[in-house]
């Protein structure tokens, strides 16, 4: 109390006198030093720093540098440590000490994008000082304590002590719903800015979704906006990171086709139920109906670019889908549109997306659904034309006559800037035992054993 | 026929058709038309494993490998400068474990084309052999890789410059 006071006076004395350069830069060192820390601690409880793979430690440490060197002025300033556990979890300390759990990385595999988006927001904590801020909230202290510690020259291993359990604490505990909702705006400008889509955001919060009845996965809900509040407001800002829609001259796009590119499926028009006119796909191989289309009420389909996925407008008991097929006719996922209409699907270049129209309310809206996702977006709300097809560009739409692109965020492929050859081993082959029954006559199959060819 | 001469017949043929399989040496012509390979006997080309950017094949002994990569676009401007990148990074405290150079780099040439090669042990699944060569020619680049058991390795390793001793390019990037 006694040291209190006697900070708080010498920090009024001396307030008039101290710019605020020596002060940032005091700040600087008092969040670096209870960053270092918290560190060791952190890292002691989570069971310690683990080695990633060769090629798992470069490809996670290009998407790192590329995000910190989108969002901070001191890039230098970070450092990623890999902890080893199966939490499911990620921190940021003041400093810019970045973690991630082993847990965390099983969890997205190789998501890229998963990745980018946990490493984003946790930079984002940092570049806002959500920790720092934090901490001087729970202790009851302010900036000119700080100013005081500096003068004073004397408590400052004590100040870091007591600041340093603060911080475990509130990283361990979560951020306020504002910081929380906060570091996910960020990030996502982060992710653009190093070229990374953003929707990553909302596909790694849905991933959180799944796992969150699991003990494993519950660490990092502590944070106090509910994971169904982020989602919202990430799918309501996702769609601004795509450009506003761009009037165009309709000869200068080029769309897909709309035709299997290997030429074995043929579209056909068909009768569906209730005297509907459908479609249905001729397999010109087998020279006949495909088989896994045979029973559906199918109004559109449409190919992937490489012709690895074919996508369809199903409406079944005036319930209208979007399927997902690959070519050997297994359902990849479905979409549920209730008894809201869905038309005029279009795969992305790469097969990742689907652009479709969706008629909410007698309005028709332009939506974007991910391919092996939950993500969707309404990508135009101002917008309301029928979607003719995605462009290399964007998506190609007509609205009274005139056609306009809209663009998605501009990606670039997570490649490493120094390509280093990958090194592999000889995969392990499950095979049967095969036992001479004792009659002597046949062959029987136990359980298979591991060996190695 | 019965069904004791079938059996009999079978026995005959049968040995005589696997001999000639596994006796039978294949070439590869690789799918950039970069080069062709001859592949030693009884060695297996894994499409399961292999892409555009790898090839991969698995020898007749339990840990033999063979596996080319390309890198396309590559900067390097030599072998030796692309080498000396990824053994940087294969030595790296992140790198391969236990990572331990048994003969240093040294240039060599691959009927017509500079390489350089190395050989290395390090520990995967168990301690392991490597035997690489780096190439760079114009824009791309490789690196050839033989890799078997560390105890396996001096045994086998002929099988490996079997396929350097018949390496050819195609025509159009040795001029």
């Amino acid at each position: 109390m006694k040291k209190t006071i006697v900070i708080c006076i010498v920090s009024l004395f001396v307030m008039h006198n101290v710019g605020f350069a020596s002060s940032n830069q005091f700040l600087a060192g008092f969040e670096k030093n209870i960053g270092r820390s918290a560190k060791d601690e952190l890292v002691a409880a989570y069971g310690g720093e683990i080695q990633l793979s060769l090629h798992e430690h470069l490809k996670v440490n290009e998407i790192f540098n590329r995000l910190v060197c989108a969002a901070s002025n001191t890039p230098e300033e970070y450092s990623l440590t890999i902890l080893n556990t199966q939490e499911v979890n990620a921190f940021a300390l003041p400093g810019g000490y970045v973690f991630l759990t082993k847990g965390l990385l099983n969890l997205v595999g190789s998501g890229d994008e998963r990745i980018a988006a946990a490493l984003a927001h946790e930079i984002a904590h940092i570049e806002k000082k959500h920790g720092l801020n934090a901490i001087l909230r729970q202790l009851g202290l302010n900036v000119m304590m700080e100013i005081g510690v500096i003068l004073l020259e004397v408590p400052l291993t004590e100040a870091v002590h007591i600041a340093t359990q603060a911080l475990i604490n509130v990283v361990q505990s979560g951020y306020s719903r504002e910081a929380e909702l906060e570091a996910d705006r960020l990030a996502q400008e982060y992710l653009v800015a190093a070229g990374i889509d953003p929707a990553g955001m909302i596909h790694i919060l849905f991933d959180l979704l799944r796992i969150k009845d699991q003990q494993i996965g519950a660490a990092i809900f502590n944070s106090h906006p509910s994971t169904d509040d982020r989602i919202e407001q990430l799918l309501e800002r996702t769609p601004d990171f795509w450009s506003s829609p761009q009037p165009i001259d309709w000869f200068t796009v080029q769309t897909g086709q709309k035709q299997d590119p290997f030429n074995r499926f043929e579209v056909i028009a068909k009768h569906c139920s209730e005297g509907n006119e459908g479609i249905t796909l001729y397999d010109l191989q087998n020279q006949k109906e495909a088989r896994w289309v045979a029973n559906l009420d199918i109004r559109e389909l449409d190919f992937s670019h490489n012709g690895r996925s074919i996508a369809g407008i199903v409406c079944q008991a005036k319930t209208w889908e979007i399927w997902l097929w690959n070519r050997f006719g297994n359902i990849i996922d479905k979409w549920d549109f209730g008894s809201e209409k869905v038309m005029n699907i279009a795969f992305s270049p790469d097969g990742s997306q689907i652009g479709f129209n969706r008629i909410n309310n007698s309005k028709l809206e332009i939506w974007v659904g991910f391919v092996n996702e939950k993500t969707k977006l309404n990508i135009a709300q101002a917008l309301s034309g029928t979607i003719v097809g995605w462009d290399q560009q964007g998506i190609v739409v007509i609205d009274e006559q005139q056609h306009y692109m809209i663009k998605p965020p501009q990606i670039k492929p997570i490649e490493l800037s120094e390509p280093v050859p990958i090194v592999i081993e000889r995969k392990p082959r499950v095979t049967p035992n095969l036992t001479k029954t004792e009659e002597g006559q046949s062959f029987r199959l136990s359980q298979p054993s591991m060996f190695e060819l | 026929m019965s069904l004791d001469a079938k059996k009999w017949l079978l026995s005959l043929v049968l040995p005589l058709i696997i001999t000639v399989n596994v006796k039978a040496t294949a070439d590869y012509v690789d799918q950039h038309g970069l080069f062709v390979i001859t592949i030693p006997p009884g060695w297996i080309y894994q499409a399961q494993e292999s892409d555009s950017r790898l090839l991969v094949f698995y020898g007749p002994q339990q840990d033999q490998l063979l596996y080319i990569e390309y890198f396309f676009g590559i900067e390097h401007d030599s072998a030796l400068e692309f080498a000396h990148t990824v053994l940087k990074h294969f030595d790296a405290e992140y790198g391969l474990p236990d990572f331990t150079v048994l003969s240093e780099l040294e240039s060599r040439d691959l009927t017509g084309i500079p390489a350089e090669e190395i050989v290395y042990s390090y520990s995967g699944r168990k301690k392991r052999m490597e035997h690489r060569l780096f190439v760079i020619n114009r824009q791309w680049g490789l690196t050839i890789t033989y890799s078997d058991s560390f105890e396996a390795y001096d045994t086998n390793r002929d099988q490996f410059n079997y396929v350097l001793d018949r390496w050819s390019w195609t025509e159009v990037n040795i001029q």
